[in-house]
């Protein structure tokens, strides 16, 4: 930006809080009329006193006060808020919605943004996504990315423990759960533990599933 | 060509994608030559920002070269170097016709509270973003400004984001000629704010933070005070202590919705996303701030409510004032500085990454490992 150019950003940017003034004084007249009747009406207003400046400009604007750009064509298949008449002139076109996300996208733009089951049907929407893209990458043999995705390269560079970390924890909680399911299998291994099987035992629900899976297993 | 890709949270990888068109008549085709990794983006790979989607690019922060115009391009030539302003502004609408670029009304349909922005989810306008190759550019007449001569590059890609917020930050402060001036956050925004707050005037600027990297490097770059909230007890009753008892002039939340430092704000709004983000660096602004105060707000919240005590706004007679970052209005100004050496951008950044290895440059920004504060990508 030149010179020039920036002597004219600054006098429109001053020139349009003067304008914003100037608008006042004609409202002013211009309602003083109307509401003579009204008696000390604005004897004490101050448009100097705008904390609003410049988010709000005193004359009457509407949506239709700006000529508006061509439209974007495709605009049919995009989602807006229904918080605006119509889709905006440009638009991106990143990702549509497509799929069981999308369906969920798709109500949630039913709602207004002032709702929450706007913003948590995109929330949920979100993490189907991500059980749809991950199921994507692995039609397309890609899902060994899961890891490098994550950055653990970096990781093991500069934060090796939190790698191990987690690495540890990931192993002792699949030990854990086959533990649980092949308890019967392992019993003389550990046979003062049995007790803590036992305990998990009462958990019916859990039993259940964990003698359908042995059921499954002994086919 | 090549582009960021957004996986689910927390993973992404560089793949391969379409080249973007032109599609719409003022739109303009980009080469992106530089781009950064933002805070914001770390919302989106976080997974916290609704309705962003499975495959999408990210990036708001980027310098490069027009490729392609469209048929009603009339300020930009094929050849030209151009930073590109993260806001996406028509220029035609009331908001953009007072300057107020971020809050554009012409550029995102899927929401009326925000304006549209590059690479930022479908709730921001469904715009691929400039951690790619190439990028689209709509209404290009308004937002690209030609890169002065002369100009470092590295120092061009900050002005499309880091630095005029920072400066914002300061601006809707209200700082004046004398004030103490309480910046939460030193990443690279909270920088540039503590940066420019003496650019208004302040007579003394404290910057708060968790890592002592960062807070080492503000206290030197910008001259200002520096203190860990994590070797304090009370950061509020800190700041009290060392304000004369009154508090700060002005507060700066330059942290937004991904703050440390208080459990329940982290499980409530971080963990089980029952507020739109933890709002912990707000409520000490605004516990921290003088009576009849100014809290300027340029962290990033997610759209639905955050716990923050609003009891004491009204008790203390605060003035709140928080935005988008109106890019363009201040380019001007910031270029000037930067010209005259008042404003050194690039000294922020500490990574430069090929894009190929864009998780891991994720990774290092999102976890701060290895001294990061401002990471850059090569294409
Ligand atoms: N308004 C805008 O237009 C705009 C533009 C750019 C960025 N942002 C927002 O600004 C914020 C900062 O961006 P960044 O790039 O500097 O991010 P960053 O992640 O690099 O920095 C955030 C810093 O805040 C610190 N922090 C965390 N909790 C804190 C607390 N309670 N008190 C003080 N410090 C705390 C972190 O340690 C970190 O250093 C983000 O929310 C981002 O979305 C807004
Ligand atoms: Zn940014
Ligand atoms: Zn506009």
């Amino acid at each position: 930006m030149n010179e020039r150019e920036n002597n004219e950003h600054k006098i429109n940017e001053s020139n349009k809080k003067n304008e914003n003034f100037n608008n006042g004084q004609a409202l002013k007249e211009k309602l003083g009329a109307k509401l003579s009747h009204i008696k000390g009406w604005a004897v004490d207003a101050d448009p100097k006193n705008d904390p609003t400046y410049p988010m709000r400009r005193r004359e009457k604007t509407s949506s239709s006060s700006w000529v508006r750009p061509p439209q974007q064509s495709g605009h049919e298949h995009i989602l807006h808020s229904n918080e605006r008449p119509d889709v905006t002139r440009v638009f991106g076109t990143a990702a549509p919605a497509k799929g069981l996300s999308g369906m969920i996208r798709r109500c949630a733009f039913k709602y207004s943004e002032g709702r929450f089951a706007h913003w948590l049907l995109l929330l949920v929407a979100d993490r189907v996504n991500t059980v749809e893209g991950f199921a994507n990458d692995i039609a397309h043999g890609k899902s060994c990315h899961y890891l490098t995705d994550k950055g653990i390269n970096a990781q093991w560079k500069y934060d090796r423990k939190t790698v191990v970390t987690k690495a540890a924890v990931g192993a002792a909680v699949v030990g854990l759960l086959a533990g649980i399911c092949l308890r019967r299998h392992i019993p003389n291994i550990m046979p003062e533990k049995r007790h803590i099987w036992g305990l998990l035992d009462k958990h019916s629900k859990l039993q259940r599933f964990i003698q359908d899976y042995e059921r499954m297993m002994r086919r | 060509m090549l582009a960021m890709n957004y996986r689910g949270p927390g993973r992404v990888r560089a793949s391969h994608k379409p080249m973007p068109e032109i599609l719409h008549p003022q739109d303009a085709i980009v080469r992106v030559t530089r781009s950064c990794i933002c805070g914001s983006d770390l919302h989106l790979y976080h997974g916290n920002v609704p309705d962003t989607r499975v495959g999408t690019t990210f990036g708001h922060e980027f310098t490069g070269v027009v490729e392609e115009i469209g048929a009603e391009v009339r300020n930009l030539r094929v050849g030209d170097q151009v930073l590109v302003p993260f806001n996406i502004a028509c220029g035609k609408c009331i908001f953009c016709q007072q300057g107020l670029f971020g809050n554009c009304h012409e550029s995102n349909p899927e929401a009326t509270a925000v304006g549209g922005i590059f690479g930022y989810s479908h709730t921001a306008g469904g715009y691929e973003g400039g951690q790619a190759e190439y990028v689209r550019v709509p209404y290009a007449d308004v937002g690209p400004t030609v890169i002065p001569a002369g100009m470092d590059l590295d120092d061009a890609v900050l002005l499309t984001d880091v630095v005029p917020t920072g400066y914002q930050a300061a601006e809707m402060g209200g700082i004046q000629v004398g004030d103490t001036v309480v910046v939460f956050g030193a990443g690279p925004v909270g920088i540039m704010a503590a940066k420019s707050a003496w650019l208004f005037g302040a007579g003394r600027v404290i910057v708060i933070d968790q890592l002592d990297y960062r807070l080492e490097f503000v206290k030197r770059y910008a001259q200002c005070e520096a203190y860990n909230f994590r070797s304090i007890e009370d950061p509020v009753l800190f700041i009290k202590k060392i304000t004369d008892h009154l508090g700060a002039d002005v507060c700066i939340d330059a942290v937004g919705a991904e703050a440390a430092g208080s459990a329940m704000q982290t499980i409530t709004g971080r963990k089980l996303l029952l507020q739109a983000g933890s709002a912990t660096a707000l409520q000490w602004s605004i516990n921290s701030v003088k009576k009849g105060g100014v809290v300027s707000i340029v962290g990033v919240y997610g759209p639905t409510g955050n716990m923050i005590p609003i009891g004491n706004v009204l008790n203390k007679g605060l003035t709140i004032r928080a935005n988008q970052t109106a890019v363009k209005r201040h380019l001007p100004r910031l270029i000037e500085h930067v010209q005259n050496g008042v404003l050194n951008p690039k000294e922020l950044i500490t990574h430069r990454i090929p894009l190929q290895d864009i998780a891991d440059a994720y990774r290092i920004f999102s976890d701060k490992l290895d001294g990061c504060i401002k990471p850059l990508l090569i294409t």
